[in-house]
């Protein structure tokens, strides 16, 4: 078992370092790429850029490519992944009840049977795409320790969260303590990583289309 | 008293006949979770046992602790565990007072030294030497440490004495702090709560009784028998906990209906104490079954865990605040970056472009 | 008093998660009955220290139904030991004094021990009913 003041370091002290970390962070990782200096362009706008923009958005996120096995695979995995976690993070009673501690308000949850059939699949794909990078050799070549890394800091909260929901293994404070310590983990890491596309990536997708908007590549 | 006679010899001159003595031992294997199958050995044990002799302090405490133990005024099974020892000190329960009631308690523990149970409620002050809680003139660390040199084993009662409660609250005025903390050469048992359960009390002099040694114990000092569990491992309002369905306020049509008071601050989850087997007032009920979350009382430190109605999934600080310092520094780190970058391209420029007309 | 004077009601959803434990406690009577025709010894279960929902104790005792032997005890308060309607299973509640249960227990057993008399209770009962019958019997014999 945890030391109880452990438990309270993490509830306290420790989940407020983790906050500031992650919000000062990613609020400066973000200005800082909407800042960044750009050269001026002076030639002349072939076409608009908001258009293209968000028809970038929409294509990335929802056109399926034509694609290989592997590829569909690849693509399904991270579909579930990401929409099992947004599910999980944002609908879970308890982490609602989090948030509003925090924000001030709060919304509906989701019954727990979605929940957990959201948090497995996620696991599941989270695992399909580890075995992916790691069996296809082009991918693997590409991998760096950063993205381990991310996948590691990703799957922890995931699975001591699911473990605390069925109080599996060890007693509740244990796995609340390691819970929110992974969580905490995260959300340090999140914005120094390749993880800070939670929020860049729409804007990146946008930026894409739009340069090649004003390009008049894309209509 | 004689604490020489044995307790079968006692409870025979009392009239309690063998029947009841048998209820009785199968009272407390049921109360001490041993296997039902032993009552028997329990009673021949029980039978031969000789009444210990009990010193009860009172330190830094509410009283409490000892109106939980005595609240019942009938004779009941749990009161006969107290007539199975010989409580020779205790200060609120005595008729003695003043120099008789000292007198009692040294010589008590000169008669049976290095035998007798050391009871302690309350916890124990040590800021500006100890002034802040006196008996008889003496503090209650000095009469503590006396106390105990001749104990077999000493038994803290309730949340103050075993984990310091709420004297030892922040910011902890008085200094205060657990018996553990004064006393680490006697095996010390815990029985933490605020008040323990009664039968808890009881159950751990019983066990001392029966087989003469104290029940196995956790890492905090708690009988493993009665702290073994938490709250919401045998909480009755657990399936709904199971299925997500919680109580949003205390009188909702949830609240109404039973459902779990996890969202209302509930701490059973991480609260390991006996009240939702052995209940309280009589084994009426607990906390819970009336309506409220459990506060977790028998836990070190509950006092500073945060509100009693945050649920144990919220924050305990204020991360608020913390959250919109964060993005104020990293907004303006970033804009101070950014007007950085700007000047230093800028310069870069110029210098590029002079250097350039030049060279042509 | 009792907790129904609380006007909270508690309704579990019927086909409750831990509904497996009544069937758990049911098979381990139906062994333990086996034992006591087999080889005639007896069993105890202490219904406190099963993870049970007041309303599975409930089922349980409904399951287990009622027989036709009742009897009362009182003895630091009543007790009550009755022959469910299987025979060889008592279902046994101890209360105190204040009415309280202090020990619940299923008994597999043709005779729950405490029903027969014990031997020091009997021994003590001789020599008293010996004392009653000598000053019986000088009192008859004072008599015309
Ligand atoms: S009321 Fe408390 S102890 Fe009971 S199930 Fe809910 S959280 Fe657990």
């Amino acid at each position: 078992m945890i030391p109880e003041s452990f438990f309270f370091w993490v509830r306290g002290t420790g989940f407020q370092i983790a906050v500031a970390l992650f919000v000062g962070g990613m609020v400066f990782r973000m200005a800082a790429l909407a800042l960044m200096a750009r050269r001026k362009s002076l030639a002349e706008p072939r076409g608009s850029e908001w258009g293209p923009g968000l028809r970038m958005i929409w294509r990335r996120s929802f056109v399926l490519p034509q694609l290989g096995f592997r590829g569909k695979l690849t693509f399904v995995s991270g579909y579930l992944f990401h929409l099992g976690l947004l599910l999980v993070v944002l609908f879970l009673s308890q982490h609602i009840l989090l948030l509003r501690s925090v924000l001030g308000f709060g919304w509906p949850s989701l019954p727990r049977g979605v929940i957990d059939v959201a948090a497995v699949l996620a696991m599941a794909a989270l695992v399909v795409l580890l075995v992916h990078r790691v069996t296809d050799p082009v991918k693997r070549l590409l991998s760096d320790f950063q993205d381990y890394l991310s996948w590691t800091v990703t799957c922890l909260p995931l699975l001591t969260g699911f473990l605390l929901s069925r109080n599996a293994g060890f007693d509740y404070r244990t796995l609340l303590t390691v819970h929110l310590l992974t969580v905490e983990l995260l959300l340090v890491v999140m914005p120094f990583t390749k993880l800070a596309h939670m929020f860049s990536t729409f804007g990146a997708r946008w930026y894409n289309g739009a340069i090649a908007g004003l390009k008049g590549v894309l209509p | 008293m004689i604490p020489n006679e044995s307790l079968g010899t006692l409870l025979a001159q009392r009239g309690v006949s063998r029947r009841a003595f048998l209820k009785f031992c199968t009272a407390i294997t049921s109360l001490l979770a041993l296997p039902p199958q032993a009552v028997h050995a329990v009673a021949a044990a029980l039978e031969k046992a000789r009444r210990p002799s009990v010193i009860w302090l009172s330190f830094q405490e509410c009283t409490g602790c000892t109106e939980s133990l005595t609240r019942s005024y009938s004779p009941t099974l749990e009161t006969l565990i107290f007539d199975m020892i010989s409580l020779d000190y205790h200060h609120t329960l005595q008729a003695a007072s003043g120099t008789h009631a000292e007198k009692s308690r040294e010589e008590a523990m000169k008669a049976s030294f290095g035998k007798y149970l050391l009871v302690v409620d309350g916890s124990v002050p040590l800021r500006d030497g100890g002034i802040y809680s006196t008996i008889a003139g003496r503090t209650n660390l000095d009469i503590l440490q006396e106390s105990a040199k001749g104990a077999a084993a000493i038994v803290s009662v309730g949340t103050c004495a075993s984990f310091g409660g709420l004297p030892k609250a922040r910011p902890n005025p008085s200094g205060a702090v657990p018996v553990s903390e004064v006393i680490r050469d006697k095996p010390i048992v815990t029985v933490p709560g605020c008040p323990p359960i009664p039968a808890v009390i009881t159950g751990v002099l019983a066990h001392y009784l029966t087989f003469g040694e104290l029940p196995a114990l956790d890492r905090l000092g708690r009988p493993v028998s009665f702290y073994g569990e938490t709250i919401h491992d045998r909480c009755y309002r657990r399936p709904f906990y199971d299925r997500g369905k919680f109580a949003k306020t205390f009188d909702d049509e949830g609240a109404r209906a039973g459902w779990c008071l996890y969202e209302l601050g509930c701490k059973g989850p991480t609260t390991r104490n006996s009240c939702a087997t052995t209940k309280w007032n009589g084994g009426i009920g607990f906390p819970i079954e009336a309506g409220h979350g459990c506060l977790g009382c028998s836990e070190p430190d509950f006092w500073d865990a945060g509100s009693f109605y945050t649920p144990l999934a919220a924050a305990t600080v204020d991360v608020t605040t913390v959250a919109e310092a964060a993005a104020a520094i990293g907004a303006g780190a970033a804009v101070a970056m950014s007007v950085a970058d700007e000047a230093k391209r800028r310069a870069a420029r110029k210098a590029h472009e002079k250097m350039t007309v030049k060279d042509l | 008093m009792s907790a129904g004077y609380i006007p909270i009601r508690s309704e579990l959803p019927a086909d409750s998660l831990s509904a497996g434990s009544v069937s758990a406690v049911l098979n381990e009577i139906g062994s333990r009955l086996e034992i006591l025709c087999s080889s005639g010894e007896s069993w105890r279960i202490d219904l406190r220290s099963l993870p049970f929902s007041a309303q599975e104790r409930d089922r349980l005792k409904a399951l287990l139904g009622q027989g036709e032997v009742v009897a009362h005890i009182a003895a630091l308060g009543p007790s009550e030991l009755a022959e469910t309607g299987y025979a060889g299973v008592w279902w046994v509640t101890h209360r105190n004094a204040e009415g309280a249960v202090v020990a619940e227990l299923i008994e597999v057993t043709r005779v729950p021990d405490l029903l027969e008399s014990p031997e020091q209770d009997v021994r003590a009962s001789l020599s008293r009913l010996q004392g009653a019958i000598a000053r019986c019997a000088t009192l008859s014999e004072e008599l015309p």
